[in-house]
């Protein structure tokens, strides 16, 4: 009943100073001035072991850690608890009351209920511990370590993180089953409480921390990827400021001189060219070289090398000349024409009259003669055209009358004399 | 001794002043993961008067000159260095411009993907990044395109030309990032650092900073 009395003392004083004891625990790290509390708050405090003294020059009353833990436990904000310390506590705990159980079940004593009770007490609190502490980890993971804005304290936190989980792990590896079962002895209660419930809990939530494990270093490599990029970006940033701040801005090559040590990045080897040609004009090179030839024609199949020799054959080069100018020649009786034509004024100065069919014979003209005529008066009719009066010849037929055919001439010749007589 | 082709391919890469990676050469580059193997390289080549060194992402290999006090390798140096940082100016414009067209917000960086066809649209879609890419084309000396599409299309010969993109598959409007952006990046926090010029920008800005509140509180000076 004393127990009972104090406990609900306590509850009371606990709702009574809630407002106290929740500021001190979730912003001042549990501490509380003396100063600022009443002189019969204090004593409230100190009375039911909710608070306690550090030292008495410190100024701070702290808050008991079981107080600041249900806090947390409430609140989920969980500080970094002592983990390895407070699941070693349990577990010692345990060991003792396992072996209060062991000795009570063989004396048959009137404690055997209670040591019972402490024991299932004992790992139902380790079953929670570790699962709030891997819940934690969860936790953590979802918020990406948000309760820090900086990048790097984020990264610090994770890092904090992934240890308290490898400590954490090697607590899992001292609850071996075969720890257990040395605990659980021959009671079949115990058997059942540390070989069955406790067990299956423990390869569950060890499951659980092996991915919150994961999880923590799959989170910090994302992190420094980012504390990486954002370095990276901020250094193209100020180069960029820079820039736009001194236009025509160069990076002082003297600063090489001023660095007691040349950073390797800007002491490149130089770059060496490798090439190789063979003496072609040396005489005793020319064996060796054909040989080589050889070598390298017949590594060519002879199927490859034919339909090579046939792809050679059919090529065809296209050669556009869509704009090209092309030259053609000129008919040969025009050029006959055009020489007559341009002779006539030098000829009838020499001759009274200058013959067309002359002409036709002297210029070897392939046409007939008629064809020739007709194309020398036409001409002559352009040319007159042309130039109206001004022309130095004048052409007449030499017409034969034909006897079969009344009234009808035929042209044999065509006359060019000077216009001038 | 028993001929290793791998081993030459790589020593002859290294000498004609090329960076390995896993982008241009895999092979060589998981050669040279091998501690035999880089032994082997690094020995042959302090024969010849030079080493081996890597980005510090771990990304590329590059040989680099070992005899630092010959006043030739010294001028070369200087003269390398001038040639170098004198292309940056378009080089940093591009990483820039790349923050604000890759769908992650991310400057390119090695193994990064790089497709020409998503660039292009999403430049078409801005007229301050198609300015932003008619910059660049004029301080990288690129003066025969006409539009966007050409200008970017240029860019990406250009880059590959100087070995920052290796082009991937057979469209050829898709390229992959070189550790040759790695070794840029290592080049660049030297020179930030040696001309302090993140606390330049810092100074600069705090001072706008002042004039600006001045102007705000009608102040002058």
């Amino acid at each position: 009943m004393a127990g009972l009395n104090d406990a609900t003392a306590g509850l009371q004083a606990v709702h009574q100073n809630a407002a106290i004891l929740i500021d001190a625990c979730l912003t001042h790290g549990g501490r509380i001035s003396e100063e600022e509390l009443e002189p019969n708050t204090l004593a409230t405090l100190r009375r039911h072991r909710l608070v306690f003294d550090v030292d008495e020059d410190y100024g701070y009353v702290q808050v008991s850690r079981v107080v600041a833990d249900l806090l947390h436990h409430l609140t989920q904000s969980y500080k970094r608890q002592l983990l390895a310390g407070a699941g070693h506590d349990i577990v010692n705990d345990l060991e003792h009351i396992t072996e209060s159980y062991r000795m009570a079940e063989q004396t048959g004593s009137a404690d055997l209920l209670l040591r019972e009770t402490e024991a299932r007490e004992a790992v139902a609190s380790l079953i929670d511990m570790l699962r709030q502490t891997i819940l934690r980890f969860t936790t953590y993971i979802h918020s990406d370590f948000s309760m820090v804005s900086d990048l790097d304290q984020r990264i610090h936190e994770n890092k904090r993180a992934i240890e308290d989980a490898k400590a954490l792990n090697q607590f899992f590896d001292s609850l071996m089953p075969s720890y257990l079962k040395k605990l659980a002895g021959r009671s079949p209660t115990l058997q059942t409480l540390l070989m069955k419930l406790l067990r299956r809990n423990l390869d569950r939530l060890r499951a659980d921390l092996l991915d919150a494990t994961h999880s923590l270093r799959e989170n910090l490599a994302r992190l420094e990827r980012d504390r990486t990029v954002q370095h990276y970006s901020h250094l193209i940033d100020d180069f960029y400021k820079h820039y736009l701040r001194n236009p025509g801005y160069q990076p002082d090559p003297s600063m090489l001189d001023r660095v007691q040590t040349l950073p390797q990045c800007f002491i490149p080897g130089e770059g060496m060219k490798l090439q190789a040609s063979s003496d072609i004009e040396n005489p005793a090179q020319h064996e060796e070289l054909r040989g080589l030839l050889a070598q390298a024609l017949e590594r060519l199949a002879p199927d490859e090398r034919v339909a090579q020799e046939d792809a050679n054959e059919t090529i065809v080069t296209v050669v556009e000349q869509r704009n090209a100018v092309m030259q053609e020649e000129e008919d040969p009786f025009a050029t006959a024409i055009n020489q007559f034509f341009e002779a006539i004024p030098a000829l009838i100065l020499q001759a009274s009259a200058v013959s067309a069919m002359d002409a036709h014979q002297t210029l070897s003209v392939e046409e007939p003669g008629d064809v020739w005529l007709l194309a020398v008066w036409t001409r002559y009719l352009t040319l007159l055209a042309d130039r109206q009066s001004d022309c130095d010849y004048i052409a007449q037929h030499v017409e034969q009358v034909l006897e079969t055919f009344s009234g009808n001439r035929e042209v044999r010749d065509i006359h060019f004399r000077s216009a001038v007589q | 001794m028993s001929f290793d082709p791998l081993f030459r391919g790589t020593v002859e890469q290294l000498i004609t002043g090329a960076i390995i990676c896993p982008v241009t050469e895999p092979e060589k580059f998981d050669y040279l993961a091998d501690s035999v193997s880089i032994d082997k390289v690094q020995h042959y080549l302090a024969q010849i008067g030079r080493g081996l060194s890597c980005t510090r992402d771990g990304n590329g290999y590059y040989a680099v000159a070992l005899d630092l006090d010959d006043k030739g390798t010294r001028a070369r140096i200087r003269n390398e260095f001038e040639r170098i940082t004198g292309q940056w100016e378009p080089l940093i414009r591009w990483l820039r411009m790349s923050q604000q067209v890759a769908a992650d917000k991310h400057p390119i960086a090695f193994n990064d993907t790089v497709s020409e066809g998503d660039w292009l649209k999403t430049i078409e879609a801005s007229s301050a990044l198609q300015e932003e890419l008619e910059i660049i084309c004029l301080k990288m000396q690129i003066k025969k395109a006409q539009d966007a599409r050409q200008r970017l299309r240029a860019l990406f010969e250009k880059l590959q030309k100087d070995g920052f993109l290796k082009s991937k598959g057979p469209s050829g409007a898709l390229f992959q990032a070189t550790a040759r952006w790695s070794l840029l990046k290592d080049q660049m926090e030297f020179v930030t650092q040696q001309e302090g010029i993140i606390a330049a920008n810092n100074a600069r800005a705090a001072e706008d900073h002042q004039e600006q509140e001045a102007l705000f509180h009608g102040r002058s000076e």
